[in-house]
């Protein structure tokens, strides 16, 4: 039995916004998933795995009903207990309301909200934003576990620090995300993003963040990346850099599997879930063969790069939509290298000049108190 | 590798080239903790460890080391030595 797998599903590629940047480019099935087919799912990664998590993503995942999901969390309660399925659902924030989000309560769903505040400059047509913006406040002042996911483009690379300063200010937890030109992001070319210049973008704004006692939230990728740095090795969510693998698989509203919730290609597909009698038959599939050569061939490329042991050579669908998925040096690996090495520098001194720490913020100043009490814990060296 | 090799070959080859994480991932899985869920949720209330989520368990938690203080040093310290049984805090 193996420990943890993450879970990607995706109950409708349908979606009433149809951002300029979306993955899926090829028209919005309206399809919805078939709850045997969830079921399906569940059973099998149950069959083989001791903890799971899933991620609700589409499409627009709550143009299903709340009915779909009462079901759905009550499948993972019969088949894993009580406590042992996270789940988060990843939404463009426009068709929630109280009630759903009270609903995400009680059931412990992270939300997650693809929004950039107002500054998405075009990003996603027709969005009503100052509705978002009372659900968040709403989810502010009711502490409701949740995440803001702004994308930066090339149209908005210059309102980044309103962006953060935005949610910061109110107390929202933000991750800042560059558009990939994967799907329709391809067809737009105003999106397109310079890969150097939001490294160094985002590297001003890590200095913002870490040396602001007064911020309260976590901004992603710093605080992961931050951990990363101390305990020597990527953290699990983090997906690029944490050998993703036979560790993540994507469902599709007709059972069929991929490798991630990116589009992948056909030719990655592992199988059907309806049509195979466990989740090692996908792992043994042409699809993961597919997959698995040119990031194998990738990662060699990559041995002598300095930080090879945090980003383990990014990911595959990055390097493909970059042009070749078995060379480094594409958009995300050049945005790695540089935001990453900073950071890493950043800890480094920390740890060896051992300054005031009350001149940073609480998360630094727990991960730093973290490895001063039990640095023989986070040690990613002895555990490989 | 070469492109003829099995599929457990490639996977058991990705697997080598992972440097943590499958490790990670098989032995050493503990679960979402506060300071994962914190990615997603809670404000941080400037104390170490701090999240908005723990208001009452701060309080059993703070009570509970009360509590454990005063027995400790009323009864069992007594010579000026702690006992051997804790070694609160570290
Ligand atoms: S293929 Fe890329 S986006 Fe998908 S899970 Fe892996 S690293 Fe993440
Ligand atoms: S930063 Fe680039 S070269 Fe270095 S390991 Fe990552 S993908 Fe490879």
């Amino acid at each position: 039995m193996e420990q943890f797998i993450t879970v990607i599903v995706k109950p409708t590629l349908d979606c009433n916004i149809k951002c300029r940047h979306c993955y899926h480019s090829t028209g919005c099935d309206s399809t919805l998933m078939d709850i045997s087919t969830f079921e399906r799912t569940v059973k099998l990664v149950k069959d083989s795995y001791r903890f799971t998590r899933f991620i609700w993503h589409g499409g627009e995942p709550i143009l299903a009903p709340q009915s779909f999901y009462k079901e759905a969390f009550s499948i993972e309660k019969k088949y894993f207990g009580k406590n042992a399925c996270e789940n988060t659902i990843q939404t463009n924030g426009s068709l929630l309301n109280q009630r759903f989000i009270e609903f995400c309560k009680s059931n412990r769903v992270n939300l997650g909200i693809s929004y950039e505040g107002g500054f998405g400059n075009g990003l996603r047509p027709g969005l009503d934003e100052k509705y978002i913006d009372s659900m968040v406040e709403y989810m502010v002042k009711k502490q409701h576990m949740f995440l803001i996911s702004a994308t930066i483009h090339g149209g908005n690379i210059d309102k980044i620090d309103n962006i953060y300063e935005k949610f910061t200010g109110m107390g929202a937890s933000l991750s800042l995300n560059p558009v990939i030109d994967l799907g329709r992001a391809k067809d737009n070319p105003d999106l397109h993003l310079d890969p150097d210049m939001f490294a160094e973008r985002m590297i001003s704004l890590f200095e913002r963040w870490a040396k602001d006692p007064n911020v309260k939230v976590p901004v992603l990728p710093f605080f992961p990346y931050v951990i990363t740095a101390m305990d020597g090795y990527a953290n699990i969510s983090d997906c690029p850099h944490a050998s993703c693998l036979t560790k993540w698989i994507c469902v599709y509203p007709n059972g069929d599997v991929y490798p991630c919730g990116k589009a992948c290609p056909p030719e990655y597909r592992l199988g059907n879930i309806n049509e195979v009698s466990s989740i090692g038959e996908l792992f043994d599939s042409d699809g993961i063969r597919n997959i698995l050569i040119p990031s194998i061939k990738r990662r060699d490329a990559c041995k002598d790069c300095s930080i090879y042991q945090y980003c383990n050579g990014g990911c595959t669908i990055d390097a493909l939509t970059d042009g070749d998925a078995t060379a480094p040096g594409g958009a995300s690996c050049r945005i790695y290298k540089a935001l990453f090495s900073h950071i890493k520098d950043f800890v480094d001194d920390i740890m060896a000049t051992k300054p005031d720490m009350s001149g940073y913020n609480g998360f630094i100043k727990d991960v730093v108190l973290g490895k001063l009490i039990n640095p023989q814990i986070i040690d990613g060296q002895s555990i490989q | 590798m070469s492109d003829d090799s099995s599929t457990q070959e490639l996977v058991q080859q990705y697997n080598t080239q992972s440097s943590t994480n499958p490790t990670v991932a098989r032995d050493n899985y503990k679960g979402p903790t506060p300071r994962a869920d914190s990615w997603e949720s809670q404000a941080h209330h400037g104390g170490p460890m701090c999240y908005g989520c723990c208001g009452t368990k701060c309080l059993v938690a703070f009570i509970g080391i009360v509590v454990v203080l005063v027995v400790c040093c009323s009864y069992v310290s007594q010579d000026g030595q702690c006992c051997s049984i804790c070694y609160w805090p570290f």
